[in-house]
């Protein structure tokens, strides 16, 4: 689109239902900024609309016939990766890990329709999917693999989408924590968008029988994350759990911040407190209030990782704990959904080594003194 | 306010231009015609392929027109065909949504 003669967003929009599409055209078109150049009944339809139009921006549905909404978010991503904005009844409350499925297939975010007590403004649910379909517009996507080796026969779930793509050679000049340094106790992670789907390729790589605690801080509304920690759990090796306030962080297990306000570690014990968000702050949980709690408590005992995100998020957190001598890594560009947390964070200097995403784990045990394959 | 990560409220219909709230309810007329009937068929027998589909259709458009008591009824029945199905638990919620939506059939 050219910034002189700026043009209407082209969106897919995907849904069986003709009350749904006709909606989501409604909204979406409502301030002039989008035009929706195709709809789409199934699927299939929708992998053979984005061929055909390859639009700015799709807005799908998860419950489609003839091929459901996650295959066609995986064909999408692995043929014409394009920013998927899923909008659905299947990914709140109990369904939620839906959502992350549809998040680790490539999808941008999700927005679930409205139930019957739900309640609200048709205006003001359309103004929410312009707003999101904004954000998603701008996410330079990456190819997935998943669909493409899924629809040659060549995997199942997926467990880590970090061993689909060919092994590099190890790049970074991470080393094993010098002799002397402190023991490191504790890995924390920071993702936003794109973060579950990175997430999985991450910690799907970390022994069952890893010596450090994980904390990861995931941005996600209320109610997804134990859908987010259920989902993991089933893919990755060590298992998954949400943070409580007053218990520990156990070595060998990740622990997941909740939503609705920040975890912070209290002590050197991995004693962890849960606080509500500070005035105004606009990600929840908050990954800075995490990774500086970190800081605090740790120092060059912990690890900090900060991956795909929009925002800055985390970069300030991560600056932290680098200064109090921990091992600093952020995800690359090329291979984050959206390089905006780890970009400030590397502007910062927070960043120790910037690596592909399928290095990062490689880089982690180094650094941890494991041998990895 | 709508939470800008996952729920949103309930889109009543009001606020819309007159043309669309028009067109949302022509084109909930047109599935209601669609998907009823096919979900009355659950009280001469077993579930067809499409009967959770319906059921899981209509529960989310009804919102989007404003018939909050039939989304609510649609999602009950799409959670008994999901679940135990009880063929008399079938046969009441069909009956309670055909009551609920049978105006928005043609006569």
């Amino acid at each position: 689109m050219s910034p002189d003669r700026p043009s209407p967003v082209a969106v897919v929009v995907v849904d069986d239902s003709p009350v749904q599409r006709r909606f989501l055209r409604a909204a979406v078109e409502a301030e002039g900024d989008f035009a929706v150049v195709g709809e789409a009944r199934n699927g299939r339809e929708a992998v053979a609309l984005v061929e055909r139009l390859r639009p700015a921006a799709v807005l799908m549905d998860l419950d489609l016939p003839v091929m459901s909404g996650i295959e066609a978010i995986e064909r999408i991503m692995s043929l014409h990766a394009t920013p998927i904005l899923v909008y659905s009844a299947f990914v709140a409350g109990a369904n939620s890990e839906n959502a992350l499925e549809a998040l680790a297939a490539g999808a941008v975010d999700v927005l679930a329709k409205p139930g019957p007590d739900d309640t609200g403004t048709l205006d003001e649910y359309a103004a929410v999917l312009r707003r999101k379909l904004r954000v998603a517009a701008r996410v330079r996507v990456i190819t997935h693999p998943r669909g493409r080796l899924r629809s040659q026969g060549l995997t199942g779930t997926a467990p880590s989408l970090g061993s689909a793509t060919p092994r590099r050679p190890l790049a970074p000049a991470v080393q094993p924590c010098p002799e002397g340094r402190d023991a490191v106790r504790l890995v924390a992670v920071g993702a936003s968008t794109g973060g579950p789907q990175a997430l999985l390729t991450l910690l799907g790589q970390l022994p069952v029988d890893l010596d450090q605690a994980v904390l990861v801080v995931q941005h996600m509304a209320e109610g997804f994350i134990p859908g987010l920690a259920s989902w993991l759990d089933g893919l990755v090796p060590m298992p998954v759990v949400v943070g409580e306030s007053g218990r520990r962080l156990v070595p060998g297990t990740i622990t997941i911040a909740p939503s609705g306000g920040n975890l912070l570690v209290q002590d050197d014990r991995l004693r962890v407190l849960c606080t509500p968000p500070e005035p105004g702050q606009f990600h929840v949980p908050g990954i800075d209030a995490s990774f500086e709690s970190v800081a605090r408590a740790l120092g060059p005992a912990a690890v900090g990782v900060l991956l795909t995100g929009m925002g800055r998020d985390g970069a300030a957190g991560l600056l932290a704990l680098r200064g109090r001598g921990a091992l600093t890594l952020g995800q690359d560009e090329a291979t984050s959904a959206v390089y905006g947390m780890p970009a400030a964070a590397q502007a910062l200097g927070a960043v120790e080594h910037q690596l592909p995403l399928d290095q990062i784990a490689p880089a982690l045990l180094t650094a941890l003194g494991r041998v990895h394959q | 306010m709508p939470d800008d990560h996952g729920r949103g409220p309930s889109p009543r219909p009001r606020g819309l231009p007159p043309e669309a709230l028009a067109g949302l309810r022509e084109a909930f007329a047109g599935e209601v015609a669609s998907r009823l009937p096919r979900l009355m068929q659950l009280l001469d027998g077993p579930p067809g392929p499409d009967a959770l589909r319906d059921a899981h259709a209509l529960g989310s458009s009804a919102v989007v027109v404003g018939e909050n008591d039939a989304s609510r009824t649609a999602r009950a029945l799409e959670a008994e065909l999901g679940g135990a199905a009880d063929p008399a638990e079938l046969h009441r919620l069909v009956r309670e949504l055909v009551a609920e939506l049978g105006s928005w059939v043609p006569a």
